[in-house]
């Protein structure tokens, strides 16, 4: 049992823990949208993005959450703006805006010699090392994103849904897309030092993608997510903890474990499904089928 | 709500997609989607209020798939598809609906459904307008077209819009119109027999002879124009 309450004890193994719940919840939540979107890819390269944010506010003395939020947020709005030219599409989009803005990043530290900034911890993330007021920030924008996913529950499932025509039903599109692209933004830069550049979007991707083989509801996938990701969360902390081993790729290994399971699991459990169909419609046709009598 | 003539009158819009643009894996139910009509509504908490269910409840009931309103999207015949997504613009009580391709990609029994469920609509004094390029099940029994390629063509009944110059002009190739006992049959034949078939037909003239205002019986090639309709 002490294993399981030993890190709790322990002052940055307690924050890394809280921190991991919540940064685990809130990308399960906003992983949902992403996936639903078929933006998988936006994680992945919006993390990149920031990651020349980053870079450039520390250039600037600004500070990180302010100077990489607003980066992040203006390129969300670029994909977006580009992934409304229908010839180009949104996977092209994410990989034209985050590369140039990455590029950026790349291209300053190799200018600027004074840089002390270890690129390490931001492509890798270190959940150990977080700070109170990072815990604070995560904080704010968990309850930032909540509210909006609550309040804004049946207009995001419509321009999710069916972008096309939302707004004909009154839901304007472009004002919630950019709602969406400042929920990003906040996700990535408050999660981005502990998760990591490089592994920040499988811990958005995979918990909604589980909860997608197992739910057709739309507000179970939400909650299922969420919890998929809090649970990888934690279980790769206490592994990071007892093995000493980096965080960020041990709740990624978390994951990638549990989607592999799920997906055995839901694909033998179909199969089955069906074979036991065709069982019974097989017996049926013996015992229902027509009789015929000769003579 | 939109403007629309020349005096800027508001009416209230609501469009129904064509089905083959959904995504059919999308975790919603039947009763999710038609809800979604009222998505603009200004309401604080995710879940619908009772009216509103009750209100889903009544159209589903009224389209005859009340019984599915709980079964996942992807579950649903095409037919019931495009009712869950009718049901859907009735949810906003609109006075003019907008169909994309209403009877594209569905069996003949469906299509057949699908109209006469719009005539009955069009009834209850709800204005249709819908896009089809299926001119003998579908444009031929509408009240009122309008054909448009890039730009206006023609505007009228089916008598007077569905005719070979119109047709040619619509679709860039000349289409063969016949009428029988009060019916428009709109037919065309392969390019590739075109020339077999008027020289069958006419043997002392040229083949060309017979593209313009009076096609030959067969003449056709393929086409790309749209055809609005209306009703009501």
């Amino acid at each position: 049992m002490h294993y399981l309450t030993d890190p709790w004890h322990v002052g940055f193994s307690r924050h890394a823990l809280i921190a991991g719940i919540l940064a685990g919840a809130l990308c399960g939540l906003v992983g949902v949208y992403v996936v639903l979107r078929r933006m998988s890819y936006i994680g992945h390269g919006l993390s990149h993005a920031i990651f020349g944010g980053a870079v450039a506010s520390y250039v600037a003395n600004i500070n990180f959450y302010l100077g990489a939020g607003i980066w992040g947020f203006v390129s969300a709005l670029l994909i977006n703006g580009v992934s409304r030219r229908r010839q180009i599409g949104a996977d092209a989009a994410i990989g034209v805006v985050t590369t140039a803005s990455f590029a950026i990043g790349v291209a300053l530290i190799s200018h600027v010699h004074h840089l002390t900034v270890n690129p390490d911890a931001a492509l890798f993330g270190n959940i150990l090392g977080v700070s109170i007021s990072g815990l604070y920030i995560l904080l704010g924008v968990f309850v930032f994103v909540g509210a909006v996913v609550f309040f804004r529950y049946r207009q995001l499932l419509f321009i999710t849904f069916d972008p096309e025509v939302a707004d004909a039903y009154g839901v304007n599109s472009k004002r919630y897309d950019t709602l969406f692209a400042l929920v990003m933004a906040a996700t990535i830069v408050s999660t981005l030092q502990l998760l990591g550049v490089t592994l920040i979007a499988a811990i958005i991707v995979v918990p909604a993608i589980v909860g997608r083989l197992v739910t057709d509801s739309f507000g179970k996938l939400l909650v299922a997510s969420m919890l998929i990701g809090a649970l990888c969360s934690v279980i790769g902390i206490y592994i990071s903890y007892y093995n000493d081993v980096a965080s960020g790729a041990t709740i990624v290994l978390v994951a990638a474990t549990l989607f592999f399971v799920v997906f055995v699991v839901t694909a033998l459990t179909a199969r089955r499904r069906l074979s036991r169909l065709g069982e019974d419609h097989g017996s049926a046709d013996i015992g229902g089928g027509p009789s015929v009598h000769v003579g | 709500m939109v403007r629309i003539g020349s005096n800027g009158t508001k009416v209230r819009l609501a469009v129904v997609p064509q089905i083959e643009a959904i995504d059919w894996n999308f975790p919603v139910t039947v009763e999710e989607v038609v809800l979604l009509g009222r998505a603009a509504d200004r309401r604080l908490v995710p879940w619908a209020p009772a009216s509103a269910r009750a209100e889903a409840r009544e159209i589903l009931d009224k389209l005859g798939i009340g019984q599915l309103a709980h079964r996942h999207i992807r579950n649903l015949s095409g037919g019931q598809q495009q009712r869950a997504f009718i049901a859907r613009a009735l949810m906003r009580k609109p006075e003019l609906l907008l169909l994309d391709e209403p009877t594209a990609g569905v069996d003949v029994k469906t299509r057949h459904d699908i109209l006469h469920l719009l005539h009955s609509l069009n009834h209850e004094g709800i204005a249709i307008v819908l896009t089809t390029h299926d001119l003998n099940a579908v444009a031929a029994h509408l009240p009122s077209l309008v054909c448009i390629n890039r730009r206006l063509i023609a505007t009228g009944t089916p008598q007077e819009v569905l005719t070979p110059s119109v047709l040619s002009e619509l679709y860039g190739a000349d289409m063969v119109v016949i009428q029988q006992e009060g019916m428009l049959l709109i037919g065309d034949v392969p390019s590739a027999f075109k020339d077999e078939h008027a020289r069958a037909q006419h043997p002392q003239e040229v083949p060309a002879a017979h593209f313009g205002e009076q096609p030959p019986p067969h003449a056709h090639d393929e086409g790309a124009g749209h055809t609005h309709q209306k009703e009501g």
